[in-house]
């Protein structure tokens, strides 16, 4: 099983002479198996040119896993090309939106309204295929498996995890690990802590096993501090810490936040692995547009 | 009764939230840096909301790989800012008027469900459940008697005979349910909970808290629940004011090593519980 990071770029796409190294389109992961099948995660602007990629061995025959609807995890999908030509089968996974009560369907329709784009979802030509995913529900894709989880996300947000040739890789979406909303000295601390401390067991449970974990990492820890607690993101830190809890022997730190150059993440980076020089872990890798990595 | 009871269920689908609750709510979310912990109290205390809540969470809607008991394990589970949006989408459905054609006095309701979510809550850690567990119990305690609510609102007419009945012939407000509309709160509360796919202990509670002469079979949380039940009326006048305290059952004073008196001396919680349930059903600047 092949992954290729197609956009790790958080928030909104920002390209220029700043971001040329780790790239400016937004989440977009790409997975082929040994078989041959395709399956892409998450439909930010990365998306665009990976479609691009995938005509030059038309018809195209995918399916795209949406972690949530947040714009740059959905906004490449009107440029992928195959969902235009005649001949490609794309199959769309993801959630329902239970707060708006909005299917996947609806709410990525929407986005290729008249008013936001020029051609209606009902003018594309490729044969496209819906799918409402409940939470643990599993789909075969050709030679993968993908199950999935909700992730702690201010929307409703699922991680992937996506299994083929004897190996697994796990993709959180978006993802902030939950921070207890009690004081210390409150009545329900501990309460609280418990029901954290369960929800990670679960979490934990699912990533048992995965080889190569793909994560939200978008601050630093003072970064998170100063303002950033409840925006729904991890930290570098926190991305390691949960491939060490859970033994993943390889984490790609993802979700780069729009404003950070590539001078500043290789600063950042070169402190990351010094800090961790000579410790047991996992290999962390910080994750750049292009990027192959055989799982 | 059997056509009428989904007529019921309608009712409460439609059922708004207590009014206090939707300005607090309205309030608290508008200031944009709402304290995720207020904004768990403030569902927590409030019956229809909490049911409500928990109703969606685990509804197909979500399709959640594991139930939500709780409002705090639902925060946890899928975030506080989706909690908040559902709190909010109830709330802004509107509020139940505190007046209403049964005469029925929610803001009485209201305090006697938070006494005894609280007095149970209390029970609970006196029989020595690990606290973390004890907001299943509180949550019990809030909602037995959420019956009544439904009964009152979907027909409005025949429960204000209902409360006249009990209220001038002493006599206890499910005999007069059962006898003048052949079912009672208890009954109706608990078929809401199982249509709501609340936890089996929970409804159970529900059904059962005035099954004085089952006493001894109940579980653990429906044995609290109804001393917690005859507590808040003992301890409060509006509450045993349309339902008298009851008999309190010997296996249940076994159960606890008291009498419900003597229940009353050993929870050192209680006094403030009591304070924070009344002052939490007032508005703030309303006086009662």
């Amino acid at each position: 099983m092949k992954l290729t990071m197609r956009g790790c770029r958080g928030s909104i796409a920002s390209p220029g002479p700043d971001t040329v190294r780790y790239g400016g389109n937004t989440t977009c992961l790409q997975v082929e198996t040994a078989a041959g099948d395709t399956l892409i995660v998450d439909a930010g602007t990365g998306i665009r040119q990976l479609g691009l990629d995938l005509m030059k061995r038309a018809p195209v025959r995918c399916a795209i896993f949406i972690t949530h609807t947040h714009w740059d995890h959905i906004q490449g999908l009107p440029f992928f090309t195959p969902l235009f030509v005649p001949g490609s089968e794309v199959l769309i996974c993801g959630a329902f939106d239970p707060v708006y009560q909005k299917s996947l369907a609806e709410i990525l329709s929407q986005q290729m309204q008249y008013c936001f784009f020029p051609v209606s979802d009902t003018e594309l030509k490729g044969s496209i295929r819906y799918e409402t995913l409940r939470e643990g529900q599993v789909v075969q894709y050709g030679s993968a498996t993908v199950r999935n989880i909700v992730m702690s996300h201010p929307v409703f947000d699922y991680g992937y995890r996506i299994e083929a040739d004897g190996r697994s890789l796990f993709f959180t979406g978006d993802f902030e690990p939950p921070v207890n909303i009690y004081s210390p000295e409150d009545e329900e601390y501990e309460d609280y802590a418990a029901g954290m401390a369960a929800q990670r067991a679960v979490l934990l449970e699912m990533l048992r096993g995965v080889d190569t974990l793909v994560i939200d990492a978008q601050y630093t820890e003072a970064e998170y501090r100063a303002g950033k607690v409840g925006w729904g993101h991890g930290t570098y830190h926190t991305a390691i810490a949960l491939a060490e809890d859970a033994g993943i022997p390889r984490v790609l730190l993802t979700h780069h936040d729009p404003t950070r150059t590539d001078d500043a993440h290789d600063v950042i980076y070169a402190g990351v692995l010094a800090e961790r020089a000579g410790r047991p872990g996992p290999e962390v890798i910080m994750a750049r547009e292009g990027l192959c990595l055989e799982i | 009764m059997s056509t009428d009871r989904r007529k019921l269920f309608e009712v409460v689908e439609r059922m708004p939230t207590f009014s206090q609750s939707v300005v607090r709510i309205l309030h608290l979310t508008g200031s944009g840096d709402a304290a995720p912990k207020e904004l768990v109290r403030l569902v927590e205390h409030d019956p229809i909301l909490t049911m409500k809540v928990l109703k969606l969470v685990n509804s197909a809607y979500f399709g959640l790989g594991r139930q939500v008991t709780s409002i705090k394990q639902g925060v946890v589970y899928i975030g506080v800012n989706t909690i908040k949006h559902l709190a909010i989408s109830i709330a802004a459905m509107g509020a139940l008027p505190r007046e209403n054609a049964a005469g029925f006095d929610m803001d009485a309701f209201w305090t006697h469900s938070l006494v005894t979510g609280s007095a149970a809550r209390l029970i609970a850690q006196r029989q020595g459940i690990p606290r973390n567990d004890t907001t299943a119990w509180f949550i019990a305690g809030l909602l037995h008697d959420i019956g009544q609510v439904v009964l009152a609102h979907a027909m409005p007419e025949a429960y204000r005979s209902v409360l006249q009945g009990a209220r001038e012939r002493r006599v206890p407000l499910v005999a007069v349910e059962r006898e003048l509309l052949g079912t009672d709160h208890a009954e109706i509360g608990a078929m809401l909970g199982e249509h709501w796919k609340l936890p089996e202990e929970l409804v159970t509670a529900i059904a059962r808290h005035h099954d004085a002469d089952g006493a001894a079979d109940l579980p653990a949380m429906g044995k609290a629940v109804f001393a917690a039940n005859q507590l808040a009326k003992l301890t409060d006048a509006g509450a045993s004011r349309i339902s008298a305290v009851e008999r309190f059952p010997e296996s249940l004073r076994q159960w606890l090593g008291l009498s419900l008196e003597g229940l009353v001396e050993a929870l050192d919680g209680l006094p403030a519980e009591l304070d924070a349930a009344r002052s939490f059903v007032q508005l703030p600047g309303e006086r009662s």
